[in-house]
């Protein structure tokens, strides 16, 4: 198969995961749309050095990872990368469609994701991949350290420390969940 | 359990204890109140982020990128038509260097075994022949190699 159609099969494949990511991660459809399409075109032009081995999925996360924390960086680069973060804008969420789902269902479904996310911004950059990463993606602590380019005791301290804050947060969002 | 240790309780939720370590903690959970409601706590909250709704990638984004992939750019387009530079690189640099000793080697050949002689004196009776030694020719590329 052509290259170029190979690499379009991979992103039809692996595009909603790191789309996903991408918004748990940024907050918000605007920075998650720029996030994964610099990601994906920096895979494209580095595809010559992802080891087949290794899953695609995974290697296109870390490359995400590093593009969201280099734009971190040019962006504050006097705010540490734990510190927490400023609360974005809220989007109305455009979420994959459950089935047989009423829409009261529905709105309530996104009314508790809305909380999710809000939970997720209050936490430092690295906490909040963590969790994304074994929570919300159902990675192994392994794979996340290769995605964070960490120890695994460094990704087993983020996780539960992220998960601490998590539940500080729900208790301030929702006095408690 | 100490607070500090209760990291363990969350990579024991997470099945990334080895079984020595797990073991031990299960032992500890048995008698232990608070840790057992964190460790619950925990899980909850995992199981809340593993059911938490999907984003979809957006259609008009996954066609834009895909068209951007599809379809290379000029640059794109010259660099792939081509050799590599990792290949033309080297390939050239050692084709200017073979011009360059041909151009100025000249057309003497130098011998080796004067070569290795003039470099290594103790060696020269096993590199030359005896009646190589004193040879009018070879003794006068000797000389030349030290400079006489």
């Amino acid at each position: 198969m052509d290259p170029r159609q190979a690499f379009v099969e991979l992103i039809r494949r692996h595009g909603d995961k790191a789309y996903n990511f991408a918004y748990r991660l940024t907050g918000n459809e605007a920075d998650a749309r720029d996030l994964v399409q610099d990601a994906l075109l920096k895979a494209f032009k580095s595809r010559d050095r992802y080891d087949q081995e290794r899953p695609f999925d995974s290697w296109l996360l870390k490359i995400m990872q590093n593009v969201y924390l280099d734009a971190m960086r040019r962006e504050k680069p006097t705010v540490p990368l734990d510190a927490p973060r400023e609360e974005g804008a809220r989007d109305a969420v455009e979420l994959l469609p459950a089935r047989d789902e009423s829409p009261a269902e529905a709105a309530l479904r996104a009314e508790r994701d809305r909380a999710l996310q809000k939970a997720l911004d209050s936490l430092p950059a690295h906490y909040r991949a963590a969790v994304a990463l074994c929570d919300v993606e159902g990675l192994s602590y392994e794979e996340i350290s290769r995605i964070m380019t960490c120890p695994v005791g460094t990704v087993r301290s983020r996780v539960h420390q992220g998960r601490v804050l998590l539940k500080k947060a729900f208790e301030r969002i929702e006095g408690g969940h | 359990m100490e607070h500090e240790e209760w990291t363990l309780l969350s990579a024991f939720v997470d099945r990334a204890l080895s079984p020595h370590e797990a073991k031990a903690v299960e032992a500890h959970l048995a008698s232990c109140a608070d840790c057992r409601a964190e460790t619950e706590s925990l899980r909850a909250l995992k199981a809340r982020l593993s059911a938490a709704p999907r984003h979809a990638l957006p259609a008009d984004l996954a066609a834009a990128v895909e068209t951007r992939v599809l379809r290379p750019t000029f640059a794109e387009r010259l660099s792939e038509a081509f050799v590599p530079a990792r290949v033309l690189v080297p390939a050239g640099a050692f084709a200017v260097l073979a011009v360059f000793v041909w151009a100025f080697s000249g057309e003497k050949d130098v011998p080796l075994e004067p070569l290795l002689a003039a470099h290594s004196r103790y060696s020269v009776e096993s590199l030359v022949s005896q009646d190589d030694l004193s040879h009018p020719e070879f003794l006068a590329d000797l000389s030349d190699l030290n400079g006489g």
